[in-house]
């Protein structure tokens, strides 16, 4: 994914408010990276506009040589179902479909006929199988967001965003999800996108961009099984260098 | 107040929702002010209306028929022979009396008579009977009556060619052109006169003429010697009070009020303000109640659409200390504010369109429009009383619920459905059925069940059964829309059922217009069934009244072109009443005061009638056979009775109908040549058959009852042999009516043209001598019936039939409700690839379901109460014996349900097209 000089601004009220003010990023094939940054700062809008999900003023994105910000929306959107992997903080499950159906639900939006042998796949990969059938509501956090990240992989995608994806989750559920994230990435050659303000989070990652002000101040790259209380430290002199 | 303002500010969000309700209540208080505004200006307009009628008479004397005395048996029934009636004349002493009062400066005695005008506007006959005149042979004061309304010319006393004006009052459609011609039928017969002017008056005022000829025209249309004086107009002196009027002629010895009235141009106002009110009293309640249930639907789902929108919202600001009493103001306080503005911005509109209403007839309203600030108050506190009603349940939802309940709790979408509360609800729908059944209960009862039980367990039981509509239509429907919009089906299922309850309001408030409507529309085509004319009857009826055919004549129409060979039967008809023993039967059948006591006795050849493979009266006979009949008819008195006469009087074959035979001079009641002794005597006839036979419309079209005196209603016709009848009416030589089939080339043609072409076949052939003779076909009186029921029915529906369409307005808040709640749903299905086009065909797949939910719903309604409603009128009006039908004009169901469903999607399709416009990242941002 390649992603050049994004700005981005939002009107509230009367006022002009610049969320991104020229942020270039790149991810090469199975890079897991994190960006963090404090409220407000634009971590979330860079990662909507890296999705596709919004269009920047300026700038391009492109992922696996199609450039996406220029598409309109129905062609970016079937881009999005057949190319992009998304996994929310709010898991953001369909109440009145199943695990199994929540999983497959962009092969259903693609019109795809049933492959249950690939959704079984993911099921197990994610130990969820027992689960097939069950509502959302009948499931924990750590599982819902499991069925977010199964519905994230169904369709093999380039690249998966998550955004604040442990939010919602306890400790112990964060910790097993971001292993999860680490295997698919290891394994499977997953390229990842994380968006969070957790320094523990961002640990897992193998290079990490600080956001502040709508632009990137700086990169860290982290060994594996980075040391979070570093990425804190670091975290925190950027943000003490930038307010001074 | 001021912290609820504040709440109420701070919350204020969701303009789409308010929007929508404040329309609804401006529609709904819009109906409210043009129903009542139109009467109130109609009343306004009397005065000088009437003022243009009765010109510079301001006092006027006219009889008044007493009211029919109670007599027992037959009680009900107000024209029993041989009852003494009131003068239908002024006589010669109270004009002397007026007179020599002393206190009129005009006395004026006019001799009117009334007459039907033979009038088919552009050719085309009016449905139903013919328009009465009040014929007045001269021109009131001096030929300057109402000289400011006359358009052409008064009648010209010179003139050899009959000349009449018509007051335009007279006439529902337009009034005869001035120098054509109209019919105008008498006692004598049928006569053709010019129109030489006419009258642009408005209104009727009781014993006035509406119509004026000159001599020709009188010496052709009256009778012959001194005509009565029907009323007397006079012009008091200054300073003249009708109570002093009254006084003086009570002291010349004239009983005001016994068979005499005196008038003045204030109680003709309020006579007819009193029919104005009945009116309006007539369909009020129909109007009033639709838009009050309007109201209560749309407000009600706009502020349950809005608990959802707030839900967050009043979580915060309960965790924070916000009382429920508190948050449950701050509903209220939004219905208010609503209801305020709603009913402004309704009144206002209402009074606009009225005003354009009137501006576009100032013929009819030349004062204007009048709605009084009573009303105008009321109408507002209607509106606001609505609006707190539809406001209790969404209050006491918020009272109910605890902090954290305001955080969604996670739809668990296939939840049971309650099969208590709905198996309840269906049965709750029972006692509603039950009371149409021809039960053995008074009309007064039945009508208190109905009211206080039946009606209110039908609501509220039909709303109890509403998840299961709802189920339904997800179970059985679901799939095939979403495949129909080319969705996968897992994408619509349950959608509906998530929230019930916001799917019932939405549900409701559709069957509030598309129910009722369907209702109207059953109990309409319910109610009409009984009586359209039997297909069994021949083709023509013909009537020659009052004096008949010869024997001479009869046999040229029987050969006539156009009449199919030996299809053709002379009748003797008459009208008996039944005796007391069948009275006394019939009473206690029905168990309240009847209204009808006679029979139409029909004299016909029975062998050509019932007998032979093809016999001239197909007619179903219940009991009996028709071959059987034939000879049980020929042989001696012996009947065959319809099934109508046989349920109300409880009769069988084998039985007897008895009939009381008044003796005298051609068998007339009362006769002048009545021997000494009794004047009647019981004949009694045997009830060989009994026919499944609808014959109300087509005995009264054919002109068979109400001559002679007799009443019009009737409990049917009873046949009997020719000989029989004739027997029994003392009429030997003429023949009055006759049947016959038409011929094969005729068949195809339009039955007005048929029958037009038979009576001009007809009048060629035979001297009618000054009777009326009319053909009639059995298809035109069909057609005639139809559109005369349409008329009641298309009154009654229009309201619920537009606003069913209006009612569309709740799939707005629908969809504000569903994106509102679904944000993060739907903003996370556009995320992982859902297009705008599947989108907005998802959001059209759940209005189309929780539509089809609401047809469902309305059409269980519009059965049981279509069904109940047929059932109660046919028990308490009086037309004797009618069978219970039950009819869904399928066609009319089908529209009204097809002009829902496109009012639905044209509503829905504005909005969708603006939600789903948004970027996936758009929607995603925080509330």
């Amino acid at each position: 994914m390649q992603s050049s000089n994004l700005t981005k601004h939002f009107e509230q009220g009367s006022k002009n408010v610049d969320v991104l003010r020229g942020v270039s990023l790149s991810l090469d094939r199975g890079d897991f990276t994190a960006v963090m940054g404090p409220s407000g700062s634009g971590k979330s809008t860079l990662l909507h506009i890296l999705a596709g999900l919004l269009t920047p003023d300026t700038g391009t994105v492109e992922i696996a040589g199609m450039r996406i910000s220029e598409m309109g929306d129905g062609e970016a959107t079937r881009f999005r179902r057949r190319h992009i992997g998304l996994v929310f903080q709010d898991f953001n499950l369909i109440p009145t479909l199943t695990v199994a159906e929540n999983i497959r639900l962009p092969e259903i939006l693609d019109g795809r006929m049933s492959d249950s042998k690939r959704t079984d796949e993911i099921l197990d990969r994610l130990q969820i199988s027992h689960r097939r059938d069950h509502s959302p509501h009948e499931l924990s956090g750590g599982e819902r967001q499991r069925v977010a990240i199964g519905r994230a992989l169904i369709m093999n995608p380039e690249v998966i965003f998550a955004d604040e994806p442990t939010g919602n989750l306890d400790s112990l559920s964060s910790r097993r999800f971001c292993e999860l994230l680490t295997e698919l990435n290891r394994e499977g050659g997953c390229t990842i996108l994380l968006v969070t303000h957790n320094p523990a989070v961002a640990a897992w990652s193998r290079r990490v961009h600080f956001l502040k002000d709508g632009r990137i101040c700086d990169t860290l790259d982290v060994q594996a099984g980075g040391d979070p209380s570093r990425i804190a430290e670091r975290y925190l002199h950027v943000i003490d260098r930038l307010e001074n | 107040m001021r912290h609820l303002r504040w709440l109420f500010l701070a919350t204020r969000r969701g303009y789409w929702r308010k929007t929508v309700g404040i329309f609804s209540i401006a529609c709904a208080v819009c109906l409210l002010t043009w129903t009542i505004g139109l009467t109130t200006s109609t009343l306004y307009q009397y005065q000088p209306s009437v003022g243009d009628v009765t010109d510079i008479y301001d006092l006027w004397v006219l009889p008044k028929m007493p009211a029919a005395p109670k007599q027992g048996m037959g009680a009900g029934f107000q024209e029993a022979p041989g009852a003494q009636r009131g003068p239908m004349f002024v006589s010669d002493e109270v004009v002397e009396a007026v007179r020599k009062s002393g206190l009129v400066e005009k006395c004026e005695p006019l001799a009117c008579t009334p007459v039907q005008v033979d009038y088919a506007p552009n050719g085309i006959p009016l449905s139903g009977p013919r328009p009465r005149a009040m014929l007045a042979p001269s021109v009131p004061n001096n030929g300057h009556y109402a000289q400011k309304t006359l358009d052409g010319r008064w009648p010209d006393d010179a003139s050899t060619t009959p000349e009449v004006v018509f007051s335009a009052a007279g006439f529902y459609v337009a009034p005869p052109k001035i120098g054509g011609t109209v019919g105008i039928v008498t006692r004598s017969g049928r006569f053709e006169v010019k129109t030489v002017g006419l009258l642009r008056l408005n209104r009727f005022v009781e014993g006035f003429p509406t119509m004026f000829v000159n001599k020709a025209a009188a010496d052709l249309l009256l009778p012959k010697g001194r005509a009565l004086t029907s009323i007397v107009l006079c012009r008091k002196k200054p300073g003249v009070t009708l109570e002093a009027m009254r006084q003086a002629m009570e002291a010349s010895g004239i009983r005001i009020g016994e068979g005499i009235a005196l008038s003045d141009p204030v109680a003709a106002v309020q006579s007819l303000a009193d029919m104005q009110w009945e009116m309006f009293a007539g369909d009020a309640p129909l109007k009033f109640g639709l838009a009050l249930a309007f109201m209560l639907c749309m407000v009600f789902t706009t502020l349950y659409t809005g608990l959802q929108q707030k839900r967050l919202m009043y979580m915060r600001l309960r965790s924070v200390g916000m009382s429920r009493l508190q948050l449950a103001f701050s509903v209220v306080y939004e219905a208010l504010m609503m209801g305020a503005l709603g009913a402004v911005v309704g009144i206002l509109a209402g009074f606009v369109i009225l005003k354009l209403y009137v501006m576009g007839d100032p013929k009819t309203f030349p004062l204007g429009v009048y709605i009084g600030p009573v009303w105008v108050t009321l109408i507002a506190a209607s509106s606001l009383i609505a609006v707190l009603l539809a406001s209790a349940w969404p209050c006491i939802k918020v009272l109910r619920m605890r902090p954290m309940d305001f955080i969604d709790p996670g739809v668990a979408p296939d939840a049971r459905l309650p099969w208590r509360r709905i198996v309840a609800g269906l049965l709750m729908t029972l006692p509603c059925i039950a009371l149409a059944m021809p039960l053995p209960i008074t009309p007064a009862m039945r009508t208190g069940l109905m009211t206080f039980v039946g009606l209110p367990l039908l609501g509220i039981g039909v709303i109890f059964s509403a998840p299961f509509w709802c189920w339904l239509i997800d179970a059985g429907v679901a799939d095939f829309v979403s495949r129909l919009l080319g969705l996968h089906p897992s994408l619509l299922r349950h959608q509906i059922r998530r929230d019930l309850n916001r799917t019932i309001g939405v549900m409701v408030t559709l069957a509030v217009g598309l129910g009722l409507y369907m209702a109207i529309e059953i109990w309409g085509g319910s109610m009409l069934k009984p009586f359209l004319p039997d297909p069994t009857f021949p083709d023509m009826v013909v009537s020659c009244l009052p004096d008949g055919l010869d024997a001479q004549s009869v046999a040229k129409m029987a050969s006539a072109p156009g009449v199919r060979k030996d299809r053709f039967m002379a009748l003797e008809v008459d009208q008996f009443i039944l005796d007391d023993e069948t009275l006394h039967k019939l009473e206690q059948n029905v168990q309240y005061d009847l209204w009808q006591n006679n029979i139409i006795l029909v004299g016909l050849d029975p062998k050509q009638g019932f007998a032979g493979a093809d016999p001239m009266l197909p007619f179903r006979f219940r009991e009996g056979v028709a071959s059987s009949c034939a000879d049980a008819l020929a042989s001696g008195s012996s009947c065959v009775i319809p099934e109508t006469l046989a349920t109300h009087a409880g009769l069988s074959v084998g039985d007897t109908v008895k009939l009381r035979i008044p003796v005298g001079k051609l068998g007339r009641p009362g006769g002048k040549e009545s021997p000494a002794g009794p004047t009647e005597r019981t004949e009694s006839l045997k009830v060989a058959g009994i026919v499944d036979l609808n014959w109300h419309l087509y005995t009264s079209r054919a002109n068979m009852r109400g001559r002679n005196g007799k009443p019009h209603r009737t409990l049917g016709p009873v046949f009997v042999s020719t000989e029989v009848a004739r027997k029994l009416t003392g009429n030997s030589d003429r023949t009055r009516f006759l049947w016959f089939d038409i011929s094969d080339d005729l068949r195809d043609s339009d039955p007005l043209a048929a029958a037009g072409k038979m009576n001009d076949t007809f009048s060629g052939l035979v001297d009618v001598k000054g009777s009326d003779l009319v053909v009639k076909h059995r298809d035109r009186i069909n057609d005639e019936t139809i559109d005369h029921a349409r008329m009641i029915i298309g009154s009654m529906s229009r309201v619920p039939f537009w606003s069913l369409i209006i009612l569309s307005l709740a799939m707005l808040n629908l969809l504000v409700a569903t994106v509102v709640e679904r944000r993060r749903e739907l903003s996370m299905m556009r995320s992982v690839g859902l297009t705008r086009g599947q989108f907005g065909r998802l959001l059209l797949g759940e209005v189309i379901l929780i539509w089809g939910a609401g047809v469902l719903f309305s059409f269980a309604f519009g059965v049981c109460a279509g069904w109940a409603t047929t059932g109660w009128t046919r028990a308490v009006l009086p037309f004797g014996g009618i069978p219970l039908a039950f009819e869904v004009p399928w066609g009319r169901i089908f529209l009204s349900i097809g002009i829902s469903l496109s009012a639905s999607l044209l509503v829905s399709a504005i909005p969708i097209a603006w939600i789903i416009r948004g970027k996936p990242g758009e929607m995603m941002k925080v509330e």
